[in-house]
């Protein structure tokens, strides 16, 4: 069992992130793809798996043009959306078609440009199975979210007609069909875009591997809707109690009271705005934690499921209640510091997640990699500008 | 100069423990004393320095040399190559990060107070004013479905004003000529419930429109006069334009900064950004109060009237509160304190009080017969 270590220090990156945001404002955003090469060339370089450190490659000329044209696109889709609806829906039909492309091209950008020992990643997945992924199983999965709304209406119209009650039972069980399908077709896209992402994903010569059971992302997904549920009750409530408590059951009749007239209701609301705040501050943290606990359950899975040549296995220890703490805080060091305290959180979140990922073999790592990736490998070299976006492709 | 490291193979795991000795033009890599690698050390491709990180130098047949001994590197590359790392120079010496610092902060806050304004109003400026009528599109017909009912007025009232209203336009001092003003009559809320809304709406078009309890409220024509000069301020200031510019602006901005920040400062940038919107929608309620004000003193019509009809409504309004609230005075009370606290941030109008005395400021000044008057709107 290797640990992952990530060596960076805050007090250090922080010189680093305030030299390219000066340098990212004075040179009015140009300076940005050499700011994000120095960030990504500190965070891959300070993250060490046994003797060995990752190490970004890209340099700020290669992502200049990705830039520039992200850039570009970005101020007419805004422009866009301000003036003509018809020209924002343009830019959006474009993106949507584009998107599997940017993947695929950031992806093989990425890897490509990423480094651990000296050996190189790489992506050798086709731009169809790109397209399958990021539009195809998109579509299909809006389709099944659909029709949680559909299905009941199409219960509700066919029987309205003989009888009301069977129809709203009916109706009820197709609401319940239409979830299951929703969540199903989200959890089946997920295994299939992680599928993809990791399964065409090469160290030198060996070759990564995972198999992921729709099962297990479904009832993550369920869990996670169920709990996004709770959370909104669990704020609400506490939102009714400190009401309560500070500014009497009257404030409440009120606002009840004044139900479908927006004067009232705005009055009603404003005698409770001194609870806005907490209540805003509280709804955040739930948030973090419904998003943390997603993101955690998801990545021990796919990690415990994936292995490299299948001689080393990955695994992924985070904790959704720890991760939450790590969030939580990291967003009042940044919102109080007035975003000064930025590079601090981002150490410490590289640090927790680093900490609690581990690479296990049956050999020493340094030996297997050594073993094995001692032959040089001639994976297309000739990658020229990229289109990049970020994606967490790395390990 | 002897540096401790690694030599890798090409694009290979495969490595050895070495010792690199730079010498003028010349360069050789032992392993224990013995001479493995050699060669001119102008083929030596030297990665830049990030923080402490593992330095890398490739040499020309791909090999490359890693090591942590970054000032020896450092060393040596100033002293034979005369280059020199500005960025990390930048990163590495105190003062120079106090500097950034200094900078950084200055300019994110005069870009935020001057910058964002000045954009915003050049670009509002440079637009042709077709592009206000796009906005406008269809807002009239959707506040009619979901929001306004017919009006009361009746319809020599409405001619009156309506009369009235084309005078005024014709003699502001207008630099937008080519706005079609349009003024319209709509009831805002149900009388049953005896909620009903006293207000004015200026959309970027030029459309104009005032509701039947704000027209209940007002008393005089100098008084009606006064809150449609501040809607034509509106329109010729173009405020909704602005706003939406600006919007556009920070949400790109926000897009931009944030995407290199981790995804939980959005949420923090989100309220800030928030306060700025407001704090802008207040500046513009001031422009066009002075707007206003300008025109009623070059138009003989006594400042007052504003303050006046802005009185009764926030009369009006107050005495509203109490009728849907049946909760005791002294929670009235707590709420007033809470609110002007908390709310103080969000509000987008500036406040009734500041208002109405600012009017009084330009009423003594119509009492002098001055025209111009040499008082400044606050436009905090």
């Amino acid at each position: 069992m290797q640990d992952v270590k990530f060596n960076g220090s805050g007090f250090e990156y922080f010189k680093i992130w305030i030299v390219n945001v000066l340098l990212t404002i004075v040179t009015l955003s140009l300076y940005y793809p050499w700011a994000k090469v120095r960030n990504h060339r500190y965070f891959y370089a300070n993250t060490r798996v046994g003797e060995h450190n990752f190490e970004y490659h890209a340099t700020g000329k290669q992502l200049f043009l990705g830039y520039l044209v992200a850039l570009v696109l970005f101020v007419i889709y805004i422009v866009a959306q301000q003036v003509s609806p018809i020209g924002s829906i343009v830019v959006l039909l474009l993106l949507f078609f584009g998107f599997p492309w940017i993947i695929w091209k950031s992806l093989q950008f990425n890897l490509k440009m990423s480094s651990y020992a000296n050996v190189r990643f790489s992506f050798i997945g086709s731009l169809g199975d790109s397209y399958f992924n990021f539009m195809l199983l998109l579509i299909m999965a809006l389709i099944a979210f659909y029709s949680i709304f559909f299905l009941p209406g199409i219960a509700v119209a066919l029987l309205a007609d003989t009888s009301m009650t069977f129809a709203s039972i009916l109706g009820f069980v197709f609401f319940i069909v239409g979830c299951a399908l929703a969540i199903y077709g989200f959890a089946y896209k997920k295994k299939k875009n992680t599928e993809y992402l990791i399964n065409f994903r090469k160290f030198g010569n060996g070759t990564f591997f995972t198999s992921i059971e729709t099962s297990v992302f479904a009832k993550i997904i369920l869990k996670t809707f169920l709990l996004a549920i709770a959370a909104i009750v669990a704020v609400l409530g506490i939102f009714l109690v400190l009401a309560v408590m500070f500014a009497g059951a009257a404030a409440l009749t009120d606002l009840q009271n004044s139900a479908g007239d927006t004067q009232g209701m705005m009055a009603a609301l404003a005698a409770l705005s001194f609870l806005i705040l907490p209540a805003y501050a509280l709804l955040i943290l739930a948030f973090l934690f419904v998003g943390a606990y997603a993101q955690a359950r998801m990545r021990n899975y796919i990690y415990a499921q994936s292995s490299l040549d299948s001689n080393i296995h990955f695994k992924s220890a985070l904790s959704a209640k720890k991760l939450v703490w790590v969030m939580f805080t990291n967003l009042l060091l940044v919102v109080f510091t007035l975003g000064l305290g930025t590079p601090w959180a981002k150490v410490r979140m590289a640090r927790y997640i680093a900490a609690n990922t581990y690479v296990e073999t049956e050999v020493d790592i340094s030996h297997y990699i050594t073993e094995k990736q001692n032959v040089q490998t001639t994976l297309g070299d000739q990658i020229g500008d990229a289109f990049d976006v970020d994606l967490g492709v790395t390990i | 100069m002897q540096i401790q490291g690694r030599l890798y193979e090409k694009d290979s795991a495969a490595f050895s423990d070495v010792s690199l000795s730079l010498k003028d033009n010349q360069y050789y890599i032992y392993d224990n004393s013995e001479l493995i690698e050699f060669g001119l050390s102008a083929g030596l491709e030297f990665g830049s320095r990030i923080g402490n990180v593992e330095r890398k130098i490739t040499l020309a047949n791909g090999c490359v040399f890693a090591t942590h001994d970054n000032n020896e590197v450092d060393d040596y590359i100033k002293a034979h190559r005369g280059q020199k790392n500005l960025i990390h120079k930048l990163e590495s010496k105190m003062q120079w990060v106090v500097v950034a610092l200094i900078i950084t902060i200055a300019s994110s806050f005069s870009f935020v107070r001057w910058g964002l304004p000045a954009i915003t109003y050049a670009v509002a400026d440079a637009l042709p004013h077709t592009v206000n009528e796009m906005i406008s599109e269809g807002t009239l017909e959707f506040l009619d479905r979901f929001i306004f009912d017919e009006t009361q007025v009746t319809e020599q009232q409405q001619g009156l004003i309506t009369a009235r209203f084309n005078e005024l336009v014709q003699r502001v001092d207008s630099s937008d000529k080519e706005v079609n003003y349009q003024l319209y009559f709509r009831a805002w809320g149900s009388k049953e419930d005896s909620v009903e809304i006293p207000n004015a709406l200026a959309l970027p078009s030029g459309e104009i429109i005032l509701t039947d309890k704000f027209i209940e409220l007002t008393s005089s024509q100098d008084e009606i006069d006064s809150v449609l000069l501040h809607e034509i301020g509106h329109v010729q200031h173009r405020h909704s334009l602005k706003m939406a510019i600006h919007g556009a602006i920070v949400a790109t901005l926000v897009t931009v900064i944030a995407g290199d920040v981790s995804g939980l400062a959005d949420m923090g940038i989100g309220v800030g950004s928030l306060l700025v919107t407001t704090h802008y929608s207040r500046k513009h309620e001031s422009e066009a109060d002075h707007f206003a004000f300008t025109n009623m003193l070059a138009l003989n019509i006594d400042p007052s009237a504003f303050a006046s009809i802005m009185g009764k409504m926030q009369t009006y309004m107050s005495e509203q509160q109490p009728q849907t609230s049946k909760a005791g005075s002294a929670e009235n009370e707590a709420r007033e304190t809470s609110e002007g606290s908390v709310l103080d941030y969000l509000d987008s109008h500036p406040k009734t009080q500041v208002r109405v005395e600012q009017a009084e400021r330009f009423a003594q000044c119509y009492q002098q017969g001055l025209i111009d008057c040499p008082y400044e709107v606050n436009k905090q």
